[in-house]
């Protein structure tokens, strides 16, 4: 049996006149047990680009760990293989039509494998129609599926369809399953990648050597199977006349959900946060309100984990009007801590691309502040991953000098790892 | 997904894709029961999660209501729709022991903890009987929030013995009423006594006044800042009881009311219940109900922001017009046609508004109200006992006792309260507003 807990982390003295209310929810989840524990067998699946670029090398590695992956499916898992280049194709199960995924077993185990060894690296990329066909087979599967999960690989750009297709794919699939999405080599795109993970609640990494690619597809099925509670909702309450200015994960990474408020009722909005394992995320709330008379207290914002539309804890962020100036002007270290890992993460990724389009200076200060941040927080892989592409002169003051010559796989790995963030030390 | 609407996976064998089954952007098979995303009008109702009808977390178990928006209050202690903060029921609570009689006593603003308290009883019948205690502890002592409310209670309890049947003759009641409110005080002292532990460096401390209610007779007795005024529907009011307070001493040597009140030491009580206090005997004054009005017990958290009868007056008479507003709202929030005749708001409503007013001003202190609503239909009892049939209270004196006019009183012990000429219901004969026992 699940157990739920949150701890509010804010300041909540404001002054006299003062509307604007931040605070760092922790909730946690332990005993969450494996993925299926709801009732509902889990569904796995495994999405590998088999476009022309992924080559000889790229692809037997894909091939490989994709056999991995299937070998850590648990029996009793529903599942499917799609092959994706300008088009989607079902690889496994070889169904034309009915439930496109089968139960995990011996013989299914050892049909996929099988179907995977055929795998020939042909034709483009897109990704929208690769993420269309995934929805489609979940879909086909009712609501037999507890857990709906997807592992996605690719090696290159989404070519051949608009980014108004993919958008359109990623949006449609929202809510409807989780996507890890990893990129081989360095022609892919870290942002449009980065955008189909962030919505589909996933992650997203650069696997630079394609001989890490099975030890890596291994931990991800591993880590999606160990997520026991499914679909849970972070639900955001604020009173009558106040704002939600963001609602933003700030840790394991940092992930935007503002935009993604789901309205429930006049006063309250839900953020989808998928499934859990046994750990500890934290959302950063910013909350406006209108001032009231010094001494009132009130509710800020009651922020809740929703599981099967129950409410299985709930934070309390408050304010409370003081004059006391030694109240009002504290500084709660978590909510600094997150705005500067968030901070953090923009400097990094604006720096990139400010790189990437020429901009020398304005690469330089945003990636001198990103070692600042990441120094100071003591990010440390946010760090180490810095030092390879800025030469460092001075952290404290953040000033760097862009090194000559950089590695794309140190460029993109900075990228990808830029919304990662630490806990606060101490 | 139903079978006749059910998609033709793309087809891929032996590694190779089968030409012409790939999917794009939607399939484009007819019938696939994937929304077209180019399509904007369409939308897949199962992607759209479904909104929750039931608000989050409304238990209405206790459906408590807020005092601010009137939103109800969630099990976690602030409201659902506005998140004020719920009082507990120290810091807030009502009472309304009849139709006629209401109080509220609450927390105010700035004070952390809720140090006033009051208790309150009363018969059904309006201007028949009524008991209405209020105590204010005193802040900067130990607990004071606690032995207020059981020095309230306890003189409560003891003032409710004081029925016309067991008070003996008309002729004989002040004697027993002066017994009983000095009986009412000494045992709210031993309850407050009973709150200090010993040796105690700051014991606790409270002010106490009373009002009774009895056959239109009202007797009102204090010991410390806390008062009780009688606020007629027309003509003047006047204030029932004499402050023990530095203010009151310096009105008494002639320092004009506002002037004194508003000093510095003005909140400094010259008596007050607890162990250290040297004597608790209340003064009692008496008053015939004159005509309709209210008998207002209070302490200083109201009286501060209005302490002239005619200012207070108006509070009351502007709080009837609050409470009706809010009558008026929740009738529309019921969707009921508004009142065709004009209805008088319950008497705890009013002391609610009344509370709601000071907490506007700005609740600097704890605020207690309690009203008890007379004069509209005299109670038809014994004889009325007039003035100067009443006896004895040690503490009047004599000049200040036979003035129906305000005027500064002889001896300047007492600023005699101010009240319109009143006439006894029975013989209709003109009366003193206020009548202080004599000792």
């Amino acid at each position: 049996m699940a157990t739920f807990t949150s701890t509010v982390y804010q300041n909540e003295f404001l002054p006299d006149g003062g509307t604007d209310v931040n605070a760092i929810v922790r909730l946690g989840v332990s005993g969450a047990g494996r993925a299926g524990a709801s009732g509902k067998a889990p569904g796995e699946i495994i999405i590998v680009d088999t476009s022309g670029s992924m080559g000889q090398v790229n692809m037997a590695a894909a091939k490989n760990a994709a056999m991995t992956a299937v070998d850590t499916i648990a029996d009793g898992t529903f599942f499917a293989i799609v092959a994706g280049t300008h088009e989607a194709y079902l690889a496994y199960p070889m169904v034309r039509t009915g439930r496109g995924m089968v139960e995990m077993n011996p013989r299914t185990r050892a049909e996929a494998k099988q179907a995977i060894s055929w795998f020939n690296a042909d034709g483009g990329t897109a990704i929208g129609a690769w993420l269309n066909l995934a929805r489609a087979l979940f879909a086909s599967m009712g609501d037999a599926l507890g857990n709906k999960h997807a592992l996605l690989l690719t090696d290159g750009e989404d070519r051949d369809e608009s980014q108004a297709d993919l958008d359109m794919a990623i949006r449609a699939s929202m809510g409807v399953f989780q996507c890890d999405c990893r990129g081989v080599g360095t022609d892919w795109i870290v942002s449009e990648i980065r955008k189909v993970s962030s919505a589909l609640l996933g992650t997203v990494d650069i696997i630079p050597d394609p001989s890490r690619m099975a030890a890596e597809f291994a931990s991800i099925m591993q880590a999606s199977a160990s997520r026991g509670v499914t679909d849970a909702e972070l639900r955001v309450w604020v009173p009558q006349g106040a704002q939600v200015l963001f609602v933003r994960q700030v840790s394991p990474t940092v992930d935007d959900l503002t935009a993604r408020g789901v309205p429930v009722n006049p006063l309250t909005s839900g953020y989808p946060t998928g499934s859990w394992s046994d750990e500890e995320r934290d959302y950063h709330v910013g909350v406006r309100l209108p001032a009231k008379a010094l001494g009132q207290e009130q509710l800020a914002a009651r922020v809740q984990l929703v599981v099967d539309g129950q409410p299985v804890t709930q934070g309390l962020v408050k304010a409370t009007w003081s004059n006391d100036a030694a109240l009002t002007t504290r500084i709660s270290p978590e909510v600094a801590h997150y705005t500067g890992q968030t901070e953090l993460a923009a400097a990094i990724q604006e720096g990139l691309a400010a790189k990437a389009s020429g901009d020398e200076a304005g690469a330089t200060t945003k990636l001198g502040r990103a070692i600042q941040l990441a120094v100071a927080s003591g990010n440390e892989e946010a760090t180490s991953k810095l030092k390879k592409v800025v030469d460092v002169v001075d952290a404290g003051t953040g000033t760097v000098r862009l090194k000559r010559a950089v590695d794309k796989a140190d460029e993109m790995a900075l990228d990808t790892a830029s919304t990662k963030t630490t806990r606060i030390k101490g | 997904m139903t079978d006749s609407h059910e998609p033709a996976w793309p087809q891929f064998s032996q590694g190779r894709p089968v030409p012409g089954t790939g999917w794009k952007q939607p399939p484009g098979q007819p019938g696939a029961a994937v929304p077209r995303p180019d399509d904007p009008t369409v939308v897949d109702a199962s992607l759209i999660p479904a909104p929750d009808p039931t608000p989050v977390a409304a238990e209405p178990a206790a459906s408590k209501l807020c005092l601010q928006c009137g939103g109800e209050v969630d099990t976690d202690g602030y409201c659902t729709q506005c998140g004020a903060k719920a009082p507990t029921e120290r810091e807030h609570f009502e009472e309304s022991p009849a139709a006629w009689v209401g109080a509220v006593c609450d927390r105010g603003v700035k004070h952390a903890r809720n140090e006033d308290a009051l208790a309150t009883d009363a018969d059904e019948a309006m201007g028949s009987r009524a008991v209405l205690v209020v105590c204010d502890g005193v802040t900067t002592s130990t607990d004071s929030d606690v032995a207020a409310l059981a020095a309230a209670r306890a003189a409560r309890d003891v003032l409710v013995e004081g029925r016309p049947e067991d008070m003996g003759t008309p002729a004989s009641r002040s004697a027993a009423v002066s017994g009983l409110f000095a009986r009412a005080a000494a045992v709210a002292n031993d309850a407050v006594a009973h709150h200090t532990a010993a040796g105690e460096k700051n014991p606790a401390a409270c002010t106490f006044v009373a009002a009774l209610v009895l056959d239109n007779v009202v007797y009102a007795g204090n010991v410390g800042d806390s008062r009780a005024y009688w606020l007629p529907d027309s003509g003047d009011g006047a204030i029932l009881t004499r402050d023990d307070s530095m203010a009151e001493d310096s009105i008494a040597s002639g320092v004009p009311r506002k002037q004194a009140e508003t000093a510095a030491d003005a909140h400094t009580i010259t008596r007050w219940l607890g162990v250290d206090a040297a004597d608790v005997v209340p003064q009692v004054a008496s008053m015939h109900v004159p005509g309709p009005g209210w008998v207002l017990v209070c302490s200083d958290g109201l009286w501060n922001y209005a302490s002239e009868p005619s200012e207070i007056g108006k509070v009351v008479s502007d709080a009837v017009g609050t409470a009706n507003s809010w009558r008026e709202k929740s009738r529309q929030a019921i969707a009921q046609p508004p009142a065709t005749e004009s209805t008088v708001p319950a008497p705890v409503e009013i002391a609610r508004a009344m509370v709601n007013w000071a907490i506007a001003q700005g609740g600097h202190d704890n605020i207690s109200a309690c009203l008890a609503r007379v004069g509209d239909k005299p109670v038809l009892a014994a004889p009325v006992v007039v003035d100067g049939e009443i006896a004895t209270s040690k503490i009047m004196p004599s000049g200040a006792s036979q003035t129906d006019q305000p005027s500064a009183s002889a001896n300047g012990v007492r600023e005699p309260v101010a009240a319109t000429t009143a006439y006894d219901p029975i013989t209709h004969e003109p009366i003193p507003a206020t009548t202080p026992l004599e000792g």
